[in-house]
């Protein structure tokens, strides 16, 4: 008997066999799907939650041993109290105009934030998780600031496919210290989870356009500040890496 | 309007899968599609979300070979069908309201399966001589759901059914009050949304496995009663 191919091997293959815009095309509904499967503990859906996580794990566009997952996570030594401050600051501003985006506030970078995007330190620091990854020079900023923001499982565009996520400010009122503060987590094919609690200060890197993430709601009188920074495979198609 | 490039190419996907990977690649596309009608990745472009969407629609029925080579809307027909006498829809009613208590709760709703009149008068020859002209020879599933909206916040996200509802026939027993909120929304590619109201004995028959659709949330001291019978098409002409 022949072994058939799974479902995401083939989904996979015809990634490889379309043009760009196909390619983003099948991108973005394999992306949808997994947003809305993953979180689904229905045991129905579990052989669609694998195929869709694991034809995103194949189309992962760089070489790591696991595209699973966090790349990095630390403080970096460029970090430095005086640029963590600057950035805070940088950040407040920025908050005074950022927009309503899904269930968080967006604002673009600024200064402080434009040029560390592009910077050689910050560039280093994903080469050496990451090869061949190329910053995009986007910065943003996100606010999570009323009751209930958060961000459900996702995938992100291209244009972010790997992500340098850096946690400003968690500001926990105390009565929500024992609870479990809103967090970062990894979704992953097994319908398992990671929950990363960062600290300010602290960065992960993660390959955001095809492992699955989300943001747990803030609850009222907590607030996350955090910064991002897109990057994308070096020499990839421009027209895949469109807003 | 022209279709994107990559239903063609999934639709070739499609014909070299296993039924089993074929239900699943169907589910993904309806959660993809049903992601989108729901309102996710608003952040991105909104013609990129269009073509996304637009594949997922035009795929769906397409994932079923040549069954559904003049699909449309995916409606057979709408209203009320020779096919159930006031007798059927009185009998249904009673069976209805005595299995509620043993409805269980999948996902937003009440479904209570098994009904032994329910499942009876889904192989009735009358339905069969309605829908066969009309889609070509069905096959029952012997699936015969009663449903159940009737606490406040009740519904379905959009989207597609499985196989053994892949011709849905679903029948309205109740919805009251009279001012109503929940509605069943149809979302067929590049048309407006069809927005259903079925009252009292009147079905819907509609191909389910290929047309992403909804029900809308119930609002306070409303209730919706239905039974949906499951087919599979085995030559359609639709």
């Amino acid at each position: 008997m022949t072994d058939r191919i799974p479902l995401a091997r083939q989904l996979a293959d015809l990634h490889e066999a379309l043009t760009p815009a196909e390619q983003a095309n099948l991108k973005l509904i394999l992306g949808l799907s997994a947003g809305r499967l993953i979180p689904d503990k229905h045991p129905g859906s579990e052989p669609g939650r694998e195929a869709v996580s694991e034809a995103l794990e194949m189309l992962c566009p760089y070489d790591v041993a696991d595209p699973r997952g966090v790349q990095y996570r630390g403080r970096p030594s460029f970090l430095t109290d005086e640029l963590l401050a600057a950035l805070l600051a940088e950040a407040g501003d920025v908050g005074r105009t950022a927009v309503p985006f899904d269930e968080h506030y967006l604002g673009c970078g600024g200064p402080v934030a434009d040029r560390l995007a592009t910077s050689s330190e910050l560039t280093d620091l994903v080469s050496g998780v990451v090869s061949h990854a190329k910053a995009t020079g986007i910065a943003s900023y996100l606010f999570y600031r009323d009751a209930g923001q958060g961000i459900i499982p996702h995938i992100d565009t291209d244009i972010f496919s790997l992500n340098v996520l850096m946690m400003l400010a968690h500001d926990i009122p105390p009565e929500a210290e024992a609870d479990d503060p809103s967090a970062l987590h990894m979704h992953f094919a097994d319908g398992s989870e990671q929950r990363l609690q960062l600290t300010p200060g602290e960065v992960v890197i993660f390959l955001a356009g095809t492992q699955a993430h989300s943001r747990t709601p803030i609850r009222a009188g907590e607030r996350v500040t955090i910064l991002t920074f897109g990057f994308m495979p070096d020499g990839a198609p421009l027209e895949n890496y469109r807003r | 309007m022209e279709h994107p490039t990559l239903v063609g190419r999934l639709t070739s996907l499609s014909s070299e899968l296993s039924a089993a990977e074929r239900e699943n690649l169907k589910f993904l596309l309806s959660m993809a599609a049903g992601g989108l009608l729901s309102g996710h990745a608003a952040d991105l472009p909104v013609q990129l979300r269009d073509l996304a969407l637009r594949t997922a629609q035009y795929s769906l029925p397409k994932l079923h070979g040549d069954l559904r080579p003049e699909f449309d809307t995916g409606v057979v027909f709408c209203g009320r069908g020779k096919f159930f006498t006031d007798d059927d829809i009185a009998a249904l009613d009673r069976e209805s309201l005595a299995h509620r208590a043993r409805a269980d709760r999948f996902h937003a709703h009440y479904v209570a399966s098994g009904a032994p009149l329910a499942r009876e008068m889904s192989l009735s020859q009358a339905l069969s001589d309605f829908l066969t002209p009309r889609v070509g020879p069905v096959l029952p599933t012997y699936k015969a759901n009663y449903l159940y909206y009737d606490e406040p916040g009740l519904g379905i996200d959009p989207h597609v059914d499985k196989d053994e509802f892949s011709l849905n026939v679903l029948t309205m027993l109740e919805h009251r009050p009279r001012e109503r909120t929940s509605e069943l929304i149809l979302y067929p590619p590049d048309q407006d949304p069809l927005h259903i109201h079925l009252e009292r004995g009147e079905s819907l028959v509609f191909f389910a496995d290929s047309v992403t659709h909804q029900r809308t949330r119930t609002v306070d001291d409303e209730a919706i009663r239905l039974v949906s019978f499951g087919y599979r098409t085995v030559g359609s002409v639709r």
